[in-house]
């Protein structure tokens, strides 16, 4: 029963959220935007404390600093999304929010085994890659519509937390999905209205969380460089779908080639982190 | 006359070292930390750290001048199945890469009877700092041919989550860590 309740609760909490503020807000098109991206980040955020617990105010372990992220985020995505809507304001929003996290995830690495060259490399390495995550997601959010985006990166979360148990953390496995239920209940709770878009600023959520987990993954548990780079590979993959004639395929086939382009490469990654594990 | 003068400085002498405080370097190779934790509730899965080292100021005479500060490198863990040694050194268990040193400071001794002491400090593990207070059976004392040697041995009960190592405690794995400690120091 636990363990349904790991699995539902945040999507349960995210969609319940969108559907409160829809009450009280009664928006519109517009307004779905900032309201998913408030209940994405809050429902990724209550994913940790159902899974492993309450993580205390301040982060103490590198995974506990995701819940604090994924919130902060969604407030960010929220913000850009109703008021500061240009683009380059989403972008430095995620980038800020990323290296904030990336300062607390790394803080021991910093104090204990790198110098500061490494650590400059480190944290600006990993800021530009959320950075890059985000503008990759931001360029699809807009041309797929929310549905697709969601069913995309909803399952990418969810096959990202089977790579990321693989590579030796079920923690960090169950974090991503519990931000997969995040933003699988916001699109339950949207998918009835025609027309609506999630706009950019989920995307800040994901892109924030997605870059989190992976460098756990990668920095403390033992996820291996090119699985890590599969797994990035998928909302670059994605671009492929802009190609004219992909494009014109259209309908049912353009959605089911989107979302396929996307998991390809995290697909590709879970394999070769099972068959990691099964060498060991 | 001299002689005896000599004689008794010497047997002083050598008495008063021994009754001083010592001060040893504990010796990883025959020290020791074993765990054992409770598994689907049916049975205990045991391990080891094969990385210890530490420091052991020991005054037979004077107890509560003792110290011990014993540390160990978390990635030494060692259950004997490479697949469960990587996933107890992952985030979700002692997160190695990030909380490389688990360490014990003594901050009182007390003797409690013969040959034995209740030692109580601060352990840090995990990133917290917990006071725990084990009792240790001062098993030896002796010169040998590689030094002037000493031997203590302890047992400790601890709760992992009381260092926030919270991942499947009750769901399978249990909260209770029995910890044995066996220390050999060299003196220095």
């Amino acid at each position: 029963m636990e363990f349904f309740w790991q699995g539902v609760g945040p999507g349960l909490i995210s969609g319940g959220l969108m559907v409160l503020l829809g009450r009280l807000w009664r928006f519109g098109e517009r307004d779905v935007g900032w309201a998913s991206s408030l209940a994405v980040g809050v429902g990724a955020g209550a994913g940790y404390v159902l899974i492993r617990d309450w993580p205390g105010w301040w982060p103490r372990e590198s995974t506990a600093v995701v819940p604090f992220a994924a919130v902060l985020a969604g407030v960010v995505g929220m913000v850009c999304a109703r008021w500061l809507r240009g683009w380059i304001w989403g972008l430095v929003g995620a980038m800020g929010v990323g290296f904030g996290a990336f300062w607390l995830v790394t803080r021991n690495l910093r104090a204990y085994s790198w110098g500061t060259g490494e650590a400059v490399c480190w944290l600006a390495g990993l800021t530009f890659g959320v950075g890059m995550l985000w503008l990759c997601m931001r360029g699809q959010v807009g041309r797929w519509g929310g549905r697709t985006f969601a069913v995309a990166y909803g399952l990418f979360s969810a096959v990202m937390g089977g790579v990321l148990v693989l590579s030796g953390s079920a923690a960090l496995g169950q974090l991503s999905g519990g931000l997969a239920a995040g933003v699988g209940g916001v699109f339950v709770a949207t998918c009835w209205r025609r027309g609506v878009s999630w706009a950019d600023g989920v995307v800040t959520v994901l892109a924030v969380v997605v870059g989190v987990l992976l460098a756990c993954g990668y920095l403390f548990a033992e996820m291996d460089w090119y699985v890590g780079l599969m797994v990035l590979g998928g909302p670059l993959l994605g671009f492929v779908s802009e190609v004219a004639w992909v494009r014109g395929l259209g309908g049912w086939k353009l959605f089911f080639v989107r979302v396929g382009l996307v998991l390809c490469p995290v697909v590709g990654g879970l394999v070769l982190a099972f068959i990691g594990y099964s060498l060991d | 006359m001299s002689r005896r003068l000599v004689l008794g400085v010497l047997v002083f002498g050598f008495v008063g070292a021994v009754a001083q405080a010592g001060k040893y370097e504990v010796d990883g190779v025959h020290s020791a930390v074993l765990f054992r934790i409770k598994h689907l509730d049916v049975s205990y899965s045991y391990g080891r750290f094969n990385r210890i080292s530490g420091r052991i100021k020991f005054d037979e005479t004077k107890p509560e001048k003792s110290k011990f500060e014993v540390e160990i490198e978390a990635e030494s863990i060692d259950t004997g199945h490479a697949g469960r040694n990587k996933h107890l050194k992952g985030p979700d268990f002692f997160n190695v890469k990030e909380f490389s040193t688990i360490r014990f400071k003594s901050r009182k001794v007390e003797k409690t009877s013969e040959n034995k002491y209740m030692v109580t400090g601060q352990l840090m593990m995990h990133g917290e700092k917990k006071d725990v207070s084990c009792e240790l059976e001062h098993v030896g004392t002796k010169s040998t041919s590689r030094g002037d040697k000493i031997g203590f041995e302890g047992h400790i009960v601890v709760k992992r989550s009381d260092f926030g190592m919270n991942f499947m405690v009750g769901k399978g794995l249990g909260d209770e860590v029995n910890i044995w400690v066996s220390l050999e120091g060299t003196k220095k």
